[in-house]
């Protein structure tokens, strides 16, 4: 059976949030039902997907059949004779602006050359899908094609067989100043170069007495949100609203007025109340502008969703990564130097890869002391569909690389990797090579205590399935560390007369519960029942701006806490008004919020939260607006030192088949300090499904390609766990370091789930099969290689 | 095109369409029922799952015109107004939806499930719904939702 309730529940009580800061918490820590599950239950909830508003038009992509080519000619002649078309768009309508996170490269359907297979190049608008399906067919394109470059060394050599932008420092960049890489630069198709030194890495390698150095290989995946990318847009005269499946709703506003400047700022509207998945695929536009170039044309409504087989292809998936690591150890095992480069795939235009490049830099070795680290990650155009974040923003990756060669020094200085990791381990108090300092929490106890807890798997008695010839069991564990950046965030909390309150957010839940989370912590703050909290999420027009999104682990520490300073400002400004009132403390201080009322406890005098606002009403509250209390709270994170750090480990406990090469894992034991758990079954949801999502990209998803071309891009090639993919034997271990930073002592769990399960999958790999693994995925084709490569018969 | 009728929660309704239009498209676009979900169009994923005379069924995969003298089940049929079914009761009280868009065909199918096998085990639930593709949760929590929901049926 499953253990992981009442695992949970013991940690929890050996660890808990209680005896660490805050006092104690009435919703804070109670694992009530998610707000949406109802309604998601039953089949109310409306995802952008289901939007089909009266009159809607149905719109489809036409998009590169070539990785690299010069575009001769788009004729859309046909296509717009049609009976039931109603536009078609190509460059030729859309601004002359282009899209980009950090450089502006791609433009909004291209024109003079493609870059990859898949890039939009025009889109109809019909009066139904298959129209419009069949109106793409009739889009002629004429292409010269010319030779890709798909592959990442040949594509970051010195002298790259294909230049993918010629003009790449021409282009404009999202923060003035920060230029491109080096003009001189020995490599073409360069976008960037981080380079990070800390401490005096020569003489540091010079002292150590071993250095071991090895190669690492992450191949692409697909988020595979079951909602596929999808936006339904109207443009009225000036002004445009945008409903899309994102998880960041401010973004994009403020990217479609940068693209379309014909629009003023304040005429955008985007709204995304929920998202069906994300996991870091849906940060950048990509629907959004080429629905809002043919929305343009026709007042109608109009809908783009991508078809599954774009989803790999026009859509983001995470980039391949190609990771060098050489440390430095003392023969007693104490880790001394680093020198870690890592090579990752921009595809045909940052989407993300820039900002990938330059947060990996920062946050790469979080979890070790070491003196001196050099860490280098260059970003490098191919002519492969872009890629850009998968839960953890490039940190997983590179966990698989880091981890790997954890047991690799152990290995090779002959002591146990755990002990090895625990040796090398920050301590509360440590500063990392960033200068961050590690709050106080239980990392090493995280480290230890999911391994510990398969000591007492009988595999014989437990898995008799698997005790032939064919199979052979393997224990591996792993570590991981996330940490969170700066930022800002803004939340409104308006309080009516009824004594509802509503917290405005800007930030969508996309699946993880934030909007459950931020109901339990209002209604901590106001000491009222969370039925009486709504939220409203994800609508640029109703919720203040918020740049971080439920991205980057950010939401919990920004929308958390920003919540809380208006929270702290509308109960002083409430009793402040009730100190005013015959039967209460003129000391507001002396006063409470609780059961919907301020409460003079030494007095046993309460008024209502009614009666409140009605003075504050008469009273010209400054608070006042309409018909409601109306506050605004601001968290702002602006210390280069990073806001807190999430330890995490994995043990997992897998059947190799010899035969096959097929590799089942049939236990796995996630522990991370997660600081105060808002809600500890929805933090195990969390680290459940990151494993899920772990063990999928350990041992079969990869994306396939043909030069440039997706060859696997659908459900039936590229597999996706199943539950018979998945181990049911899970357990979650939860500790709760009550943090300094995070709001109620919580920290953030949405990524950290998926961190160590692939290096500890690998781990249990070498333990079966005596195989060591470099690269992922660990797919039974390779399996088997590695087994006839190293035992030949 | 052709004047189609279908019988679907108990509810007859009319509808002019191209008898091989995919059954989803039907619900989804024609008549509202937008509980039944699209997501990769070839028959892998579950999101589109309906009960066909009682039987788990793939809507993206079914021509309208073969289910018109069947009687259709989708999540909106579920429960009552009040109450949900004991399985929407127990996914929502086991905490095994996330992003919950694949969350009706599941139900759907844990309910067709239940129906053929009223205790399944462990095992027979993971085979059971393998027709179904949720990407946030890792099964686990979908799993005891549907143990969860074995026992609250039988103490109907």
């Amino acid at each position: 059976m499953s253990m992981h309730e009442q695992t949970a529940e013991s940690e929890r009580t050996e660890h808990g949030a209680e005896a660490s800061g805050d006092g104690e918490f009435r919703q804070i820590g109670n694992s009530m039902p998610r707000t949406d599950a109802r309604e998601k239950l039953t089949g109310e909830t409306v995802y952008t997907m289901d939007a089909y508003p009266e009159d809607v038009l149905h719109a489809k992509l036409v998009t590169s059949e070539h990785a690299h080519a010069l575009l001769a000619e788009v004729d859309t002649a046909g296509a717009e004779a049609m009976d039931g078309v109603v536009a078609v768009s190509t460059a030729a309508d859309a601004p002359d602006t282009r899209i980009g996170e950090f450089v502006f490269d791609e433009p909004i359907f291209a024109h003079d050359k493609v870059r990859y297979v898949g890039e939009p190049i025009a889109i109809v608008a019909a009066e139904s899908e298959r129209v419009a399906d069949a109106a793409v067919d009739m889009v002629d394109v004429e292409y010269e094609p010319q030779e890709p470059v798909v592959d990442l060394r040949a594509a970051g050599g010195t002298d790259p067989p294909v230049v993918v932008h010629e003009n790449l420092r021409e282009y404009g960049t999202s923060e003035e100043g920060f230029h491109l890489d080096d003009p001189d630069s020995e490599c073409a198709n360069l976008l960037t170069t981080v380079t990070e030194e800390t401490g005096d890495l020569e003489t540091a390698f010079e002292d150590a007495d071993l250095i071991v150095e090895d190669e690492y290989e992450v191949n692409p995946l697909q988020h595979c949100s079951m909602e596929a990318h999808v936006a339904v847009g109207h443009v009225d005269g000036n002004s445009a609203t945008i409903r899309t499946s994102h998880q960041m709703p401010h973004v994009i506003k403020d990217e479609l007025s940068r693209l379309f400047p014909s629009f003023e700022s304040d005429d955008i509207v985007v709204n995304t109340p929920y998202a069906g998945g994300a996991f870091g695929g849906k940060e950048t536009p990509i629907v959004e502008p080429r629905l809002l170039t043919v929305a343009r044309r026709t007042d109608r409504p109009v809908r783009l969703a991508l078809s599954r087989h774009q989803q790999y292809t026009t859509s983001p998936s995470r980039p391949e990564f190609r990771v060098r690591l050489k440390d430095g150890v003392t023969e007693n095992g104490d880790l001394v130097a680093r020198d870690i480069t890592i090579d990752i795939s921009v595809g045909g235009y940052d989407v993300e890869a820039f900002n990938i490049a330059t947060a990996l830099s920062v946050s790469v070795l979080g979890s070790y002391d070491a003196s001196a680290v050099r860490r280098t990650t260059r970003a490098i155009y191919t002519n492969r569909p872009p890629y850009g974040a998968f839960r953890g923003f490039g940190l997983a990756e590179v966990n698989f690389a880091a981890e790997r060669h954890m047991d690799r020094v152990a290995d090779a200085l002959d002591i146990d990797p755990l002990e090895y990791r625990a040796r090398n381990l920050l301590r509360a108090g440590d500063r990392n090579v960033n200068g961050d300092s590690l709050h106080p929490c239980q990392n090493e106890a995280v480290l230890r205590v999911s391994i510990d807890s398969l000591d007492d798997v009988a595999v014989d008695t437990e898995y008799p399935e698997y005790a032939t010839d064919e199979w052979e069991i393997g224990v591996g564990h792993a570590y991981g560390n996330k940490s969170v950046p700066q930022g800002e965030t803004n939340v409104r909390i308006d309080l009516a007369p009824s004594g509802e309150l509503t917290a405005r957010i800007g930030a969508p839940d996309v699946g993880q519960g934030s909007n459950t989370a931020i109901t339990q912590m209002v209604a901590e703050e106001f000491d009222t029942p969370a039925e009486r909290v709504a939220i409203i999420a994800g609508d640029t027009d109703e919720t203040e701006r918020d740049m971080q999104g439920p991205s980057g682990s950010r939401f919990t520490p920004f929308t958390g806490n920003a919540l809380r300073k208006a929270a702290e400002t509308l109960r002083d400004e409430l009793t402040s008004i009730a100190s005013t009132m015959s039967g209460l403390s003129s000391d507001p201080a002396s006063l409470r919020l609780g059961h919907g009322s301020v409460i003079d406890d030494e007095s046993g005098v309460s008024v209502s939260l009614q009666t409140l606002i009605e003075h504050g009403k008469a009273d010209d509250s400054p608070l006042f607006d309409g018909d409601v209390f109306s506050v605004v709270g601001r968290y702002e994170y602006t210390d280069e030192e990073h806001i807190y750090w999430v330890p995490v480990s994995q043990a997992v406990l897998v059947a190799c088949n010899t035969l096959t090469g097929k590799i089942e894992v049939l236990r796995v034991s996630t522990a991370a300090d997660v600081g105060t758990a808002i809600n500890p079954r929805a933090v195990e949801q969390q680290l459940e499904g990151g494993a899920g999502q772990g063990i999928g990209g350990a041992v079969f998803e990869e994306i396939v390609y043909d030069g440039g071309r997706v060859v696997n891009g659908n459900f039936k090639q590229y597999r996706v766990p199943k539950a018979t993919d998945l181990p049911y034997d899970s357990e979650t271990i939860i500790f709760e370091s009550f943090d300094t930073e995070g709001p109620f002592g919580a920290k953030s769990v949405g990524e950290v789930g998926v961190f160590p399960t692939a290096p500890a999958i690998a781990a249990a790999v070498e333990d079966a099969l005596g195989i060591e693994f470099a690269v992922l995925p660990m797919t039974p084709e390779r399996v088997m290689e590695r087994l006839t490569d190293d035992h030949p018969t | 095109m052709s004047e189609t009728e279908l019988t679907i929660n108990g509810r007859s309704h009319t509808v002019s369409v191209d008898p091989h239009r995919p059954l989803r498209d039907v619900l989804r676009q024609e008549l509202g029922l937008t509980g039944t979900k699209e997501s990769c169009d070839s028959g892998v994923c579950g999101v589109c799952t309906v009960l066909v005379e009682g039987d788990a069924t793939k809507s993206c995969l079914v021509p309208v015109g073969k289910v018109v003298d069947k009687e259709l089940t989708t999540v909106e049929g579920l429960g009552s107004e009040e109450e949900l079914s004991e399985v929407q009761r127990a996914f929502v009280d086991c905490f095994a939806s996330q992003c919950g868009y694949c969350m009706p065909g599941f139900v759907l199918a844990a309910e067709s499930l239940l129906d053929d096998n009223p205790s399944p085990t462990v095992e027979e639930i993971r085979e059971g719904i393998n027709g179904n593709i949720c990407r946030c949760t890792g099964y686990v929590k979908i799993v005891d939702a549907i143990q969860e929901a074995a026992r609250r049926r039988e103490e109907r």
